[in-house]
């Protein structure tokens, strides 16, 4: 209906959408924004997985040693590491958040604006890759060695 | 304005999408990792055989950590070669 309606008026949407001054740029502004608050919630989920999945082990754990105190001791708790890993990436996702927030206001500002910018947040996303990259080798050492360490 | 905008933040998000499947292959394999613990605690001192993993789940975590890992190298160093190409000065 609505672009029957702009059809009658005699105007494309095409058209209609150029009245909104450089609308594509704002759009994709608001798109890679909203990427960054999907990505600092998984960051932050990941985090919360990492710090609290141990409390269901650790329930397991007492659990089962009631039933056989005689049996060999099975280590089911995390390190004290890991809980500050998932601490840490927690923190990681709101600073994720408030810096996004910042570029896309600074990149609304840009875009708008008739002289020339450059794009420039790589540093950002570049610095992410690498703090998740370090985050999972943190984990294969640590999954590696609470498992290799079993009986 | 910024030259190039829509297709230099399109590049960005598509780093993102990578980063997201990359931390879902993280928790899945951590998932994994830290439920063949549970099973073996289960089938040693609950005496559950049946508990036991019938596939090594260690080293299914592990291939996946690793190629996590691999993907976003990938996909950072794709990243890379495309911004550079998208700036026009």
């Amino acid at each position: 209906m609505f672009t029957a309606n702009l059809w009658r008026t005699g105007l494309k949407p095409l058209q209609y959408l150029s009245m909104i001054n450089r609308y594509t740029d704002h759009s994709a502004n608001e798109r890679t924004y909203l990427a960054w608050i999907r990505t600092a919630i998984a960051v932050m989920a990941f985090g919360f997985l990492i710090e609290k999945f141990d409390l269901f082990l650790a329930y397991l754990s007492q659990v089962m040693h009631l039933q056989a105190q005689k049996q060999a001791h099975v280590h089911l708790h995390s390190s004290r590491l890991a809980e500050w890993v998932g601490l840490g990436l927690i923190a990681a996702g709101v600073v994720m958040l408030i810096a996004a927030t910042r570029h896309f206001y600074q990149y609304r500002r840009m875009i708008e604006a008739e002289s020339v910018y450059r794009y420039g947040a790589t540093g950002s996303s570049l610095l992410l890759s690498a703090l998740l990259i370090m985050v999972a080798l943190f984990l294969l050492l640590y999954l590696g060695h609470t498992l290799f360490s079993q009986r | 304005m910024i030259p190039n905008f829509v297709a230099q933040a399109a590049n960005e998000r598509t780093l993102l999408s990578w980063v997201r499947t990359a931390l879902t292959l993280f928790s899945f394999a951590f998932i994994l990792g830290k439920l063949e613990l549970s099973f073996l605690h289960l089938a040693v001192q609950g005496g559950l055989v049946i508990a036991l993993p019938p596939v090594s789940l260690r080293w299914l975590s592990f291939t996946l950590l690793g190629s996590g890992v691999a993907l976003l190298g990938v996909a950072v160093w794709r990243f890379w070669q495309r911004q550079q190409a998208l700036q026009t000065d």
